[in-house]
């Protein structure tokens, strides 16, 4: 059964194929339904179905990205900041439906939320103070300082640092 | 930690909406770019988590199946890895062979839920020394993301060179129990080795008086010194093909090089003049003079390394020729009987000349009595050769005792050699006792010793066999 057929899109080998019953999928595309209506309409409900449509064909990541895309072309006027909220926490939904067949559920999902409101705390913050533009740069760099980070964590945990040449033992000095 | 190119692809996703947040300025599409990195961050960090995880419950161990082998031969070598409990990671794990070794790759895949596995392969190892593994190199991967790192130990294999082992030399079985080459000079004389004490008796000059011994016994004595003499040597090495028998590294060629190497070092220590002279199938191979310089010595040295049995020859007969002593006592036999049958036979054993004409054309034979043929001064011949042709090693030995000579014959019994022989131990135990009488018919000749040189081990085991086999006659009793 290839990762396309069980998910719906090629995840992690540490995410477990969908069960006979998907509830946590199915509450999180009503979710997100529900906050494309109301804060687009009829218009943002049809862009939240073409999200749902995508994320069955292709996953979640690109759910988010269709989307919002959708969602920003059919709401011209754009979106007040509560909406965007809104509909924020509709995709943080899909994003966090798959956790309950994770390993450690409780802790993807907490990593995951972190990581949502701390990248989207940054970008809020800087677009308070300076262009849009900065607040993307900001957002990016948070992401890359993030992944950098989990990666030295990764080495140091299995003992992968290498030791540099002026690092010595107690013993040696 | 190296990310696949769905992550790549993902990561450009979120980077592009955080560009058309900003050309189209949409704060929601930024949202979108902030969710689509949350999710990377997510899968990175329960990735680290079961990484970890499953190098913890895991087992690994690649073993040779022995820790010495002999170059040239394979062991088999297995890596094997368990886990604890089963893992949502695909597991690959690579062998770390030794770089100087033969083999197919040793690698074990554990897709995820499997426990374990084990895969074997035989390793060849061409080259002596001590062979240290790596690590094993195992790679772990989601499908998103993997990581690369060694796990397990790392053994070592010791591979030895083919070379002769327990060397023998001795006499039915028994150890020789001085060094070979060693050699007195038989008398007494001016020397440098003091010898012996004498009374002084004119005509013993001054300075040749041991003042101690005088003072100590009360009469004039003198002390006589061993005289430095020279012993000259000529080495003759046997390598027909016949002595390439045996296992690779030990076959009797390299027994008997052993002990001429000796013997060659044992005469440069003494300054004996040595010469050498090597034979194969074809005849002379190498002829050096005697002489005592060190170039000599350096020459026989290499001469001996290098040598090498020859190639067998397609359609070698065996040699049963009579001797020419068979064939005397066969025509003596034949002298004054006039029956039908006798005198049909007579002219074939009546051509003396038509045998020696074949014995010259015996590559051995031939050498040895074309060089010592002439010579003027008693040689100390050491013949280094196997059993395989008695009558033609007779001829030599006499050839090589006729000016007054001794001779030392350094044989290897094929017996000792030849793989399989010892699969029937009573068999090779009454091939061994042939070759042992045939020995003892040299050695009891005047001014001739014969030793055998052999694989101490499998001659012990050929002697153990013979023991057992005449407890077993005698009932038990010893």
């Amino acid at each position: 059964m290839s990762d396309r057929s069980r998910s719906g899109s090629a995840d992690s080998l540490l995410i477990a194929p969908r069960g006979g019953r998907p509830w946590a999928e199915l509450l999180a595309a009503s979710a997100l339904l529900a906050a494309c209506a109301v804060a687009g309409g009829a218009p943002g409900a049809l862009a939240g179905l073409a999200a749902l449509a995508v994320w069955v064909a292709l996953g979640a990541p690109y759910a988010v990205a269709g989307g919002t895309i959708a969602l920003a072309a059919a709401v011209l006027d754009g979106l007040a900041p509560l909406s965007v909220a809104l509909v924020g926490a509709g995709f943080l939904a899909v994003v966090l439906a798959p956790a309950v067949r994770t390993p450690a559920p409780g802790r993807f999902a907490a990593v995951t939320l972190a990581s949502a409101l701390g990248l989207g705390g940054v970008a809020w913050a800087v677009a308070r103070v300076a262009p849009l533009w900065v607040a993307a740069a900001a957002l990016l760099g948070a992401l890359g300082l993030a992944a950098y980070g989990l990666h030295r964590y990764e080495l140091v945990r299995l003992g992968l640092v290498p030791q540099t040449a002026t690092e010595r033992t107690t013993e040696e000095l | 930690m190296h990310v696949t190119r769905r992550v790549w692809a993902i990561a450009v996703l979120a980077a592009l909406l955080a560009v058309l947040a900003v050309v189209l300025a949409r704060p929601l599409l930024l949202a979108g770019a902030a969710l689509v990195g949350a999710w990377l961050l997510g899968r990175q960090y329960l990735f680290v988590r079961e990484v970890s995880r499953a190098t913890e419950a895991l087992s690994v161990a690649q073993t040779p199946a022995q820790p010495g082998v002999r170059t040239g031969a394979s062991v088999p070598v297995t890596l094997s890895a368990t886990l604890e409990s089963p893992v949502r990671l695909a597991l690959s794990l690579e062998a770390g062979l030794p770089p100087a070794t033969t083999a197919a790759e040793l690698s074990l895949r554990l897709p995820p839920g499997k426990l374990g596995g084990e895969e074997t392969v035989e390793v060849g190892w061409p080259v002596a020394g001590t062979h240290e593994f790596d690590r094993v190199t195992l790679r772990v991967t989601d499908g998103l993301f993997a990581e690369t790192l060694p796990v397990a130990t790392a053994p070592s294999v010791t591979a030895e060179p083919r070379s002769p082992r327990q060397l023998h030399v001795g006499a039915g079985g028994e150890q020789l129990a001085t060094t070979y080459g060693e050699h007195g000079g038989g008398r007494l004389g001016s020397g440098a080795d003091p010898a012996e004490i004498r009374e002084y008796v004119p005509g013993d000059r001054t300075d040749r008086i041991d003042w101690k011994a005088t003072a100590r016994l009360g009469t004039p004595h003198v002390r006589e010194h061993e005289p430095d003499t020279d012993r000259r040597t000529l080495l003759v090495v046997d390598h027909r093909s016949e002595l390439g028998a045996g296992e690779p590294g030990e076959t009797k060629l390299e027994y008997l090089r052993e002990v001429a190497l000796s013997i060659a070092g044992t005469a440069r220590k003494l300054g004996d003049p040595v010469a050498l002279l090597t034979v194969d199938d074809g005849g002379v191979t190498t002829r050096l003079e005697p002489s005592t310089s060190p170039d000599q010595y350096t020459t026989i040295r290499r001469r001996l390394l290098d040598l090498e049995a020859a190639p067998p020859t397609a359609g070698t007969a065996p040699r049963n020729r009579p001797s020419a002593a068979s064939v005397r006592r066969s025509l003596d036999a034949l002298e004054g009987d006039d029956d039908p049958f006798a005198t049909a036979l007579r002219p074939y054993y009546a051509h003396h000349r038509t045998y020696r004409e074949r014995l010259e054309t015996e590559p051995l034979y031939n050498a040895v009595r074309t060089t010592l043929t002439g010579q003027r001064r008693t040689v100390w011949t050491v013949i280094c050769t196997d059993d395989s042709n008695p009558d033609e090693l007779r001829e030599a030995v006499a050839v090589a005792r006729s000016g007054g000579g001794s001779v030392l014959v350094l044989l290897a019994p094929t017996v000792l050699y030849e793989p399989g022989e010892l699969g029937d131990l009573e068999a090779a135990y009454d091939r061994y006792v042939a070759f042992e009488e045939r020995r003892r018919e040299l050695a009891r000749l005047p001014r001739v010793t014969a030793l055998e040189v052999a694989p101490g081990d499998r001659l012990s085991t050929v002697l153990a066999a013979g023991r057992d086999r005449r407890l077993s006659r005698a009932g038990g009793r010893p």
